[in-house]
């Protein structure tokens, strides 16, 4: 397939712009829109989803399809907010689009300004499915925000990428982006409206996580533009930190594969034959402490504690394996870490002095194996594949 | 521990993970074993076997058994069977550096804890 532009711009652009109470805001914002869209040869339609305004919102927008801007508007009659909003719009505009179309949302209240659209667009040429406009990138800004607002939002952007990382992404709740329609389109065929089920700002965080497995993210610089802002501020930031936990908690176990019963039986036993084995290669193998290695190694064979414990080694690595694959990282790491435990504990009842301080390393070990398989987090292949994939449909 | 103790539950350790990897290498180019594939078991054992990979991969592992075995005859249970939790480093140093894979933060968090026990453990068991 052809770059959508150099087919001489067959894709459209559709802006997504959720509005509450903006009538200060919103015909500039259109306006604006209109003017980068134009300047980039795009074709484009604005789709304004008014939130129940009480304002004069939605008559504001109407003037500007009346003179011929391209604007289609939607209303949600009472507010129903931004999440709600939000997924309206993507659901009609991704219906609405052909696979290679745009889709940008961004807010109707002048901090983001539309003149990024055109480097978001570069961006997701290079075969990305989502790009963010991040206030977190060199010549990212913000402003006339509070120290404290800022240092908040940077401290919330930073748990999600601590808890949940995406590669590509620092900025997880900003909501100026642009999707390719076809990613949104699955998207919304895989997961039916549940994709966006936080109703507040969170929805953000949300959608992002409900792609991360199936899309490709990347950001451009931008800078938000707090100073620019006409309306009150509707966001209250501590509620929203603790909304992205919460979505962060449902969206994971909701997409964490659940392991059958029988599995799990299989891999205790498998942990229970391997720690059985180990205590009997120790007993075997301890009265011939000191020989030299090929000489222990002979005695050893002929020792049936040895070769028992061999025996069980090797059934456990067997059932194991057998079980692997049908289990999570999230689940098979913990599971392996319990083995230690029980090792030690083993070696412990078998009469071994275990100080406190092994204790401590071994509970050491534990966490740290719970921590690189936390939260189903596999290690991930690089941003080559999906990405390049698509470059390579493209070339 | 004697420094020659530690060589050895070291060398068991590094051995098992280059085992592992070197079979996972060689059962990849087996592919995926089907039912089809289980009902011609002679066809498959020729096909497992005829990567050089496996073999390495096997041999690996029995060596790696061997150290284990002769680690075990002088250091306790509980603090050489801890060791084998660097595996998990090697096996994630390997998909990052070979596989171009990535850690999260929190991952690379779990492989400093992961290490920082074993040098506890190994700490308790007297200086080296």
């Amino acid at each position: 397939m052809a770059s959508p532009i150099a087919d001489g711009g067959s894709r459209t652009v559709r802006w997504i712009v959720p509005a509450y109470n903006e009538e200060a805001s919103i015909g500039d914002l259109i306006d604006r829109i209109a003017e980068v869209s134009s300047a980039e040869g795009w074709e484009f339609e604005i789709e304004v989803i008014d939130d129940g305004s009480a304002d004069g919102t939605g008559e504001i927008a109407s003037w500007r399809a009346a003179a011929g801007v391209p604007v289609r508007m939607l209303r949600n009659d009472p507010n129903q907010g931004l999440g709600r909003t939000i997924r309206r719009g993507l659901k009609d505009a991704a219906e609405r689009s052909a696979p290679d179309d745009v889709l940008v949302t961004l807010d109707a209240d002048l901090t983001q300004d539309p003149g990024y659209a055109p480097a978001m667009l570069a961006k997701l040429d290079e075969g990305y499915d989502v790009v963010i406009a991040s206030r977190y990138r060199a010549g990212s800004g913000v402003e006339g925000l509070s120290a404290l607002r800022r240092v908040l939002s940077y401290g919330a952007s930073g748990t999600v990428a601590l808890l949940r990382p995406i590669r590509g992404v620092r900025d997880y709740s900003c909501g100026f982006r642009a999707y390719r329609a076809n990613a949104l389109r699955e998207a919304f065929a895989r997961e039916g409206d549940d994709l966006v089920c936080e109703a507040g700002f969170a929805c953000m965080v949300e959608i992002a996580e409900r792609l991360r497995e199936h899309a490709t993210f990347a950001e451009v610089p931008f800078t938000l533009r707090y100073d620019a802002k006409r309306s009150a501020s509707t966001i209250s930031i501590l509620p929203t930190i603790g909304a992205y936990f919460r979505v962060i908690a449902r969206v994971s176990a909701a997409h964490r594969k659940p392991v059958p019963a029988a599995t799990l039986a299989v891999a205790f036993a498998s942990i229970a034959l391997g720690a059985s084995g180990q205590l009997m290669l120790r007993q075997g193998a301890a009265p011939l402490a000191g020989s030299a290695f090929a000489a222990t190694l002979a005695d050893a064979l002929a020792t049936p504690e040895v070769l028992g414990g061999l025996a069980l080694y090797a059934a456990s690595s067997a059932l194991w394996l057998a079980v692997l694959s049908r289990m999570d990282v999230s689940v098979a790491y913990p599971l392996g870490a319990t083995g230690y435990v029980l090792v030690v504990l083993l070696a412990w009842l078998s009469g071994e002095v275990v100080p406190p301080l092994r204790w401590f390393g071994v509970a050491l070990i534990v966490l740290g194996v719970l921590l690189v398989g936390w939260l189903g987090v596999a290690p991930k292949v690089g941003a080559g594949g999906a990405a390049a994939r698509r470059a390579g449909d493209r070339a | 521990m004697t420094l020659a103790e530690l060589a050895a539950v070291l060398a068991a350790v590094t051995l098992v993970v280059a085992g592992q990897v070197t079979l996972k290498w060689g059962m990849e180019l087996v592919g995926p074993i089907t039912g089809a594939r289980l009902r011609q078991p002679f066809g498959l054992l020729g096909d497992v076997a005829s990567h050089w990979q496996v073999w390495v991969g096997s041999a690996l592992y029995v060596t790696s058994a061997a150290a284990w075995i002769y680690a075990l005859s002088t250091v306790p249970l509980s603090v050489a069977y801890p060791f084998l939790g660097l595996t998990y480093v090697g096996v994630a140093a390997i998909a990052v550096t070979v596989f171009g894979e990535w850690l999260t933060p929190a991952q690379w968090i779990g492989i400093a804890l992961v290490v920082a026990g074993v040098v506890t453990v190994a700490l308790t068991a007297g200086a080296a």
